[in-house]
């Protein structure tokens, strides 16, 4: 393992590594555009220069491999003019319109130009004017605005597997060009825009919607496919505005996909009861929470007939955890399973290994070991077996078929925990609103058995309630002196209970989350 | 210390009180061929020095548009948060964003002037006008074109020799 000094820092790097990954692992920052964690080196934007004891020139830190007994500095003369140089060629063209760029805020060439670089620019020729291009999909491409770093053209050979971005022409009529007949339409668009070091990619789907500094960051997880990638919610006035790749080296997902990226547009516009709601002569009529509960806690043990609980794929392992507890431990049910979608495309895997599932349920490994294997609900209806039901979803695209509500109708009663309500307003008895993923917080176990926390990032509407809280509430009066009072509370509870979950707390899972014990 | 209680006794000129109210006539009929200072408001209003910070006003170029290219620099320096606007794309060829909305909480706003500061298109600007008040709070969280008239109002600036009917205020 070589050992070399930088900044009079001894630095201990694994063989292989380059002088700017020792250096920036060690918390020593060098400027640099074009390297990137996750792409090949292309040493183009050649601000990472540092001064390296016997070698005459300056060095590129990005393609200078770490030896023993190295001496790097990055704070003498040389190395700041040079930065302060280059800095200074990356701003002839830069048509500096921050106050309009949706990348202000969060732009290296802003950060690194108020940290190394001049005040004032030299140039005193009119500056190159190049038009924006639509680059189809969801990117458009501000040619001015551009520094060449080349990390979505590396993006698309390495990570995608397939170019559809290259540089045309040479020297200064360099430009980010599009092969002709290719429009960017598939799945990965949209991580160009994050590894942007400037705000040539902008997506259009955030254009102008906010700036960058005003939005709030919650850690969440995906729930577009059983990949589980980890994300950011980034939300603002009860809104959410965007979301970004939050990197999780414990899953191997570096990316994430379109799917994900734009899935809160399925969360929007939900259309959502303020309130319980209950069937009475036909006709549907709120109640009150308090109305819902007692009422379902006296029918509950009371009313004769088949019970069965359907938990869901798309519910969190606590809300699956706590169906479990309330109808097999307290209320007895034999029949107990869970909703999820249909499998109904393969697995899709990118050059770099990012994989899109073809499972399109976030929790239907944790349903699973929970509540036993997925079984047809419905042919137990029509058979008899089920005659009163109690069922949670969460999946913004849930649709019933005819068939579907047909058998449902045949329920002697049937209670319904749903974000939204119009699929069920034809067959339930009752229904519950719960929030959706944004608003609630809870665990999902990814196909690979990774257990990852998700946080809450708005407050649900007036009226809804989260739905561990509202099986929580159930469960308190049901039985009394259970315990708990937290989401935290359930998962540890859960974690006691089954092995899977031995080594699991709520506490311990962190931003990376922690795999599930195999059986 | 001893306090000593002396009973008041006004001389005779004083208590035959036609001088003293002499003395204020003359008094008044020195002042009534002086320069005047009261201002018959609101018919007519005091003129504020140059460099006042009042009411907020929204600029136009030549052409009638907004200068307002929302890039949410006065709303991010404002201390008391009281502007909040909703960008969009322009529909003009000659710029990308423009706002859709812009809306400033008078009740809020503390007249610093720091947006006026912040904006890197002169865009925005505190004007003479400090007589704005209203009958609901509603009234004072001024939308785009209420702002945009403060410009219109105070543009030549002759909002002091406007009316109240035309001012509406």
């Amino acid at each position: 393992m070589p050992t070399l000094k930088i900044d009079d820092k001894e630095i201990t790097v694994e063989p292989g590594a380059s002088v700017l990954q020792a250096a920036l692992a060690n918390g020593i920052e060098i400027p640099h555009y074009c390297w990137h964690p996750a792409l090949s080196v292309a040493g183009s934007c050649r601000l990472c220069l540092v001064e390296i004891e016997g070698s005459p020139k300056l060095q590129l830190s990005c393609a200078t491999e770490a030896r023993d007994g190295m001496i790097v500095r990055t704070q003498t003369e040389s190395v700041k003019d040079a930065r302060k140089s280059m800095l200074e060629f990356f701003l002839i063209n830069h048509p500096l319109d921050c106050p309009i760029c949706d990348k202000a805020g969060e732009c290296l060439l802003q950060d690194y130009t108020w940290k190394y670089g001049t005040s004032h620019s030299r140039m005193v020729e009119d500056k190159r004017e190049r038009p924006t291009k639509d680059l189809g999909g969801n990117i458009l491409l501000y040619r001015n605005r551009c520094v060449l770093c080349s990390r979505c053209v590396r993006f698309y050979q390495e990570v995608v597997g397939d170019p559809y971005l290259f540089i045309e022409h040479r020297g200064y009529h360099s430009d980010i060009s599009i092969f002709p007949g290719k429009g960017l339409t598939h799945k990965m668009t949209g991580n160009i825009v994050e590894i942007c070091p400037v705000g040539c990619l902008i997506d259009k789907d955030f254009l102008f919607h906010a700036r960058v500094w005003n939005l709030q960051r919650s850690k969440s997880v995906c729930p577009g496919c059983s990949s589980g990638c980890t994300i950011y919610l980034e939300h603002k006035d009860r809104r959410v505005f965007r979301i970004r790749n939050r990197e999780n080296p414990a899953i191997g997902q570096q990316w994430i996909c379109d799917d994900g990226r734009y899935l809160y547009h399925r969360y929007e516009n939900l259309n959502r009861p303020e309130s319980p709601w209950t069937r009475q002569a036909g006709e549907l009529k709120p109640q009150t929470w308090e109305q819902a509960m007692i009422y379902a806690v006296e029918a509950l043990q009371k009313n004769p007939g088949r019970l069965a609980a359907i938990g869901s794929a798309f519910a969190s392992c606590e809300e699956n955890y706590l169906m479990r507890k309330i109808f097999r431990q307290i209320l007895g049910c034999e029949y107990l399973s869970f909703y999820a979608p249909a499998i109904e495309e393969a697995d899709t895997v990118y050059r770099s290994g990012f994989t899109i599932r073809g499972d399109k349920s976030p929790n239907r490994k944790g349903a699973g070991l929970l509540l036993g294997d997925q079984t047809d609900f419905y042919q137990a209806i029509e058979s008899g077996r089920i005659t009163r039901l109690f069922l949670i979803n969460g999946d913004p695209l849930l649709h019933l078929t005819l068939e579907q509500k047909r058998i449902l109708a045949k329920l002697q009663e049937l209670w319904v925990l749903d974000i939204q309500s119009p699929e069920w307003d034809s067959v339930a008895a009752h229904f519950w609103p719960i929030a959706c993923f944004t608003e609630t917080q809870g665990t999902f176990v990814n196909a690979v058995g990774q257990v990852q926390r998700f946080q809450r990032a708005l407050q649900p509407p007036q009226g809804v309630r989260p739905g561990w809280e509202v099986l929580l509430d159930l469960l308190a009066r049901l039985a009394p002196g259970a315990g708990m009072l937290s989401a935290a509370d359930v998962l540890d509870a859960l974690a006691m209970e089954e092995p899977a979950w031995r080594s699991i707390s709520y506490f311990k899972l962190g931003d990376q989350g922690l795999p599930i014990e195999s059986r | 210390m001893s306090v000593k209680p002396v009973a008041y006794q006004p001389h005779w000129s004083d208590r035959f009180y036609l001088f003293a109210v002499l003395k204020g006539m003359v008094i008044t009929l020195k002042h009534f061929f002086k320069k005047k200072y009261t201002v018959q408001y609101p018919e007519v209003k005091w003129p504020v020095p140059k460099g006042h910070r009042g009411a907020i006003r929204l600029n136009k170029d030549e052409q009638g548009r907004m200068l307002c290219v929302a890039c949410e620099m006065c709303s991010t320096a404002c201390p008391a948060k009281c502007i909040t606007m909703k960008a969009a794309v322009s529909p003009w060829p000659d710029r990308e964003k423009y706002p859709l909305t812009f809306e400033i909480n008078m009740l809020r706003c503390i007249l610093c002037g720091m947006c006026q500061e912040a904006c890197p298109e002169k865009a925005i600007e505190l004007t003479e006008i400090y007589d704005f008040s209203a009958y609901t709070r509603q009234d004072l969280i001024w939308d785009r074109e209420r702002l945009l008239k403060n410009y219109d109002l105070t543009c030549d600036g002759r909002y002091f020799e406007r009316s109240r009917e035309e001012t509406g205020l």
